[in-house]
């Protein structure tokens, strides 16, 4: 019994150390790269209270593990890891020069590449120097406007300009947001979900400039264009009717439109695989009416 | 007419169950097969994710699970959830067959008879009748531990953060896992003989059920008290499991995984200390 024994254990060490070999993939370096994620955290709960030699030994352990695997998928996170420790620790500079390695190494990224510019952006806001993080957030919009990064600066950068006050740049670039939403929108040649992204950010543009029944028209064309698209998931279809509710009852407080909007689109698609979720949409708005409450932006 | 065992007999009877297993290792035999099957599972698991197990199963990880399972360190919480819901195909095809085996063992260690080096032969008549009896108190456990999923559903509708509903509530909450043991405890006591006399009289399972019950009462007790001293070892694997947020917290996804294996060798064992009690108990009180 006892060789029997030693022999199901033979086969199970056998079968690890096989196996382990044979694994060409990034295990490994997931393993090690979550253990620094660990220190990483450790030092980014309180930057102020953990000690310069602390930060440096989280910096080294990433740059090793760059040089032992220079050719991983993750090469990119571990770079972003060091260029974010070194902009908790407020030296901006040498952060924006491990983002600009990654834009270096990665050109051919477009969504590495607009992540990293996104970061060195962060770097020079952090610093007060709102206009060249402006001028940074312009080159992601112009260079990689598609990406999920360059595709909501516009209204990140009206965002910017709305928290430092300056109405007129919060207006022209709610306005250069609104034509290239416009524009993805209506492009058949884009994917259905990068359209409907775009009817999406449209209808938040038009709703931040006050144009509750041009974002009303925006999120109808969404519905009503999309609803037979595989793109029209249950999450999106919750999005899109959270902003109908928004513009309906938040803003325009008409719950008797808002029920007839969703009634409206089971009457003209009749046995539609929406229509339950918009007859859940019409109870709740009934529900709200009664309390006469709004619902909540997101 | 049987024998009765009298509840004082409960203390000695565990004791002899315990100190049979070290003075016959040959009882744990078959349960180390069961362990080597279970492992092996769990180690096809922990690779399936990675090349070149993943040109098998990374399609099937992708649709049942998602991406995020093909990564460290959520590839263990596929293995954990997976080997979860393997265990019940390794209860009733593979545990069923072994522990039978062991019973086997068991009644012949009892009878003084001699025990070959090869484990004994169960036919396929028997082996059926096993994998019936193992779903017959599965099924049982799973009825009861449904019926407490129904006062938990209702315990959480309680709105209290304070008093005597609050404290119910709670206490239906973290008492799961103790009342699922308690459960698994009861059914295991109330069908305690079964596997017995279908391995050592070769009875159909409805048989063996039939006497079961028709003997079970003269040593109900102290087998639930054998039965349960013996599960109340599990308790710190059990406190330790519905405190798994806090471990995780300091306790790297390894040494995670490192525990649930000893939590699975510590089942085994106890199972092993329960059917030698179950069989002994057997053999003294059936019917001459």
């Amino acid at each position: 019994m006892k060789r029997k024994i030693f022999i199901f254990i033979g086969v199970l060490l056998a079968i690890y150390i096989v196996l382990t070999l044979l694994d060409q993939g990034e295990y490994r370096i997931e393993k090690q790269l979550w253990r620094m994620r660990e220190k990483y955290n450790a030092v980014v709960k309180d930057p102020k209270a953990v000690p310069d030699a602390q930060f440096e030994a989280v910096i080294l352990g990433y740059a090793k593990l760059i040089k032992r695997y220079p050719d991983s998928s993750y090469i990119p996170q571990m770079y972003s890891s060091i260029g974010s420790l070194y902009a908790i620790n407020k030296r901006y500079e040498d952060a924006r020069k491990t983002f600009g390695q990654i834009v270096a190494t990665f050109a051919d990224d477009p969504t590495v590449v607009s992540k990293a510019m996104m970061d060195i952006g962060a770097t020079y806001q952090a610093e007060g120097k709102q206009q060249k993080a402006i001028d940074v957030y312009n080159r992601i919009w112009e260079k990689y406007g598609k990406t999920e990064i360059g595709f909501m600066m516009p209204l990140y950068m009206a965002g910017i300009y709305r928290q430092s006050g300056d109405a007129a740049q919060v207006a022209s670039y709610l306005a250069k947001a609104e034509a290239f939403y416009r524009q993805i929108a209506g492009d058949k040649e884009n994917s259905d979900s990068l359209r409907l992204n775009g009817c999406q950010a449209l209808a938040t543009t038009q709703m931040s400039q006050q144009n509750f029944s041009g974002a009303l028209q925006t999120l109808k064309t969404a519905l009503y264009d999309f609803a037979d698209s595989s793109e029209m998931n249950p999450k999106r279809l919750s999005a899109v009717t959270r902003l109908l509710n928004i513009v309906l009852i938040g803003q325009m407080r008409d719950f008797d439109k808002a029920e007839s909007f969703y009634r409206d689109f089971i009457t003209t698609h009749p046995g539609h695989r929406l229509n339950p979720y918009l007859e859940k949409v019409i109870e709740s708005v009934k529900v709200l009416k009664e309390k006469n409450q709004t619902p909540v932006a997101p | 007419m049987s024998t009765k065992l009298p509840v004082k007999q409960s203390l000695p009877l565990l004791g002899n169950s315990i100190s049979s297993l070290f003075q016959h290792p040959k009882i744990l035999y078959p349960f180390a097969v069961i362990a080597f099957i279970q492992l092996l599972f769990m180690e096809i698991l922990f690779f399936a994710p990675r090349f070149p197990l993943s040109v098998l199963f990374k399609e099937i990880i992708l649709k049942l699970g998602g991406k995020l399972y093909l990564h460290y360190p959520f590839n263990f919480d596929l293995v954990n959830h997976w080997f979860q819901s393997g265990q019940i195909w390794i209860f009733l095809f593979i545990s069923s067959l072994f522990i039978g085996k062991a019973v086997a063992i068991i009644a012949k260690i009892n009878r003084g008879q001699p025990v070959e080096e090869k484990m004994p032969v169960i036919g396929i008549k028997r082996y059926v009748n096993l994998i019936v009896a193992f779903l017959i108190i599965l099924l049982m456990v799973y009825g009861f531990t449904s019926f407490y999923g129904t006062i938990i559903r209702r315990a959480l509708q309680i709105r209290s953060t304070s008093g005597i509903y609050f404290l119910i509530k709670q206490a239906i909450l973290i008492g799961s896992p103790y009342f699922n043991l308690v459960i698994s405890v009861i059914v295991t006591t109330l069908f305690a003989y079964v596997v017995p006399i279908v391995v050592l009289e070769d009875r159909n399972v409805f048989a063996a059920v039939w006497k079961n019950f028709q003997i079970i009462w003269g040593s109900f007790w102290t087998l639930l008290i054998v039965i349960g001293a013996s599960s109340m070892f599990y308790i710190p694997v059990l406190l330790i499991r519905s405190n798994q947020r806090w471990f995780f917290s300091f306790v790297t996804p390894e040494l995670w995984q490192t525990f649930v294996i000893v939590s699975l060798f510590f089942m085994l064992l106890i199972d092993a200390i329960q059917y030698a009690a179950m069989t002994t108990s057997y053999l003294l009180t059936k019917e001459e």
